[in-house]
């Protein structure tokens, strides 16, 4: 046994000795997809040929994650074990991978979008129920098919539009939720929802198309965490939706139409607790 | 090319004289001539960029022998070849 592994290193050796011999040890080492060959399509474990197209993948647009994995191929990792280990790098590079089946059609994006007409909606998100019936709209005259009217979008994006000029953080932060509930955030994962986002063609994993996902996934998420705190802020104010529904009236009573002229008003919440406080008192 | 003065030999002097290339994943394994086949030893960030080198080393290859297979037959006037008129 011992000769053999001493064999094992005088062969390599004499292999690292001869710059020819090390520059082809050193691809089967670091590079052993380097020529796409048919033969290195077929993997253990890897029937449909899932791994092997992701390892293609990841050599062109992740090399130390495509390592990471070739390593861990050597080492007898089973497919799960690998599917778990990339779908985790690519993550921490900013891509929410979950499965490894998902990589070869293209870049994942989160689909956040809000779909109003559908009254599953209303059931995974309850807490904006309240915000809807602002605008008038809720799902209970009709709980198969949710009717929004076109002024609605209107008033949302009036009102939106003006809300995040508000030096209150609290009515920006409304703003983004509006923009959000009417898919008016100009950011296709918080405008729109699996069954669209399942139409478009999706980006590639070439370096530019990476750093476009990476940059609409982070704006994604900044925008999502002013959802969760304008709904939580409201939640904690609930005279916020006295001052929205009064605001919206406004825009309702003109049609929505952009040009008119709007006199909104958007009180300190604090202020209006306060007043309210008093007159009990 | 050759119409400005480069002559085959010109250019075979002028490629022999180029500088060895250095990868940093050659070093690496000189540097481990007992670690086995493959080195296990090896800091991970030295891995990576020896991973992204060695890619980006064969695409330029593999470029380089793409273009040199569409060039286009260029006619060695000089040279006899004798077993030709046999």
């Amino acid at each position: 046994m011992t000769d053999f592994f001493t064999l094992k290193n005088v062969l390599a050796a004499a292999i690292n000795a001869d710059p020819v011999l090390r520059l082809a040890h050193l691809t089967a080492w670091l590079d052993p997809l380097w020529s796409d060959d048919e033969d290195d399509w077929v993997m253990p474990q890897d029937d449909d040929g899932t791994l092997a197209i992701a390892l293609r993948i990841l050599r062109r647009a992740f090399p130390d994650i495509y390592f990471e994995a070739l390593l861990a191929i050597r080492s007898g990792a089973t497919y799960q074990r690998l599917d778990h280990l990339i779908c985790d790098a690519v993550q921490l590079q900013g891509i929410p991978l979950e499965n490894l089946e998902w990589l070869p059609f293209g870049i994942p994006l989160p689909a956040y979008g809000a779909s109003l007409e559908d009254p599953d909606f209303y059931e995974t998100h309850p807490d904006t129920i309240p915000v809807l019936a602002c605008f008038g709209i809720s799902p209970d005259p009709n709980p198969y098919n949710v009717d929004i009217p076109d002024v609605a979008y209107k008033a949302a994006a009036i009102i939106a539009d003006n809300l995040v000029k508000q030096q209150n953080e609290g009515w920006r932060q409304v703003a983004w939720l509006l923009r959000f509930l009417f898919s008016l955030s100009g950011n296709s994962s918080v405008d729109w929802d699996y069954e669209m986002m399942a139409e478009v063609q999706p980006l590639s994993w070439e370096a530019e198309d990476i750093e476009f996902a990476r940059d609409i996934i982070e704006e994604a998420d900044g925008i999502m965490a002013d959802v969760a705190a304008a709904l939580q802020w409201i939640s904690q104010h609930p005279a916020v939706l006295d001052s929205l529904t009064h605001n919206i009236r406004k825009v309702y009573q003109k049609k929505g139409k952009e040009n008119a002229r709007y006199q909104f008003e958007w009180p300190c919440p604090a202020q209006h607790d306060e007043r309210a406080a008093q007159s009990v008192a | 090319m050759f119409d400005a003065g480069m002559t085959a030999e010109t250019l075979r002097d002028c490629l022999l004289n180029l500088p060895p290339l250095e990868l940093l994943g050659m070093k690496l394994l000189q540097d481990s001539p007992h670690a086995g086949f493959f080195p296990s030893d090896v800091p991970r960030e030295s891995l990576k960029a020896a991973v992204v080198e060695v890619i980006e080393y064969g695409d330029r290859c593999q470029a380089a022998a793409r273009r040199l297979s569409d060039l286009t037959p260029i006619p060695l006037r000089k040279v006899e070849l004798w077993e030709f008129a046999l």
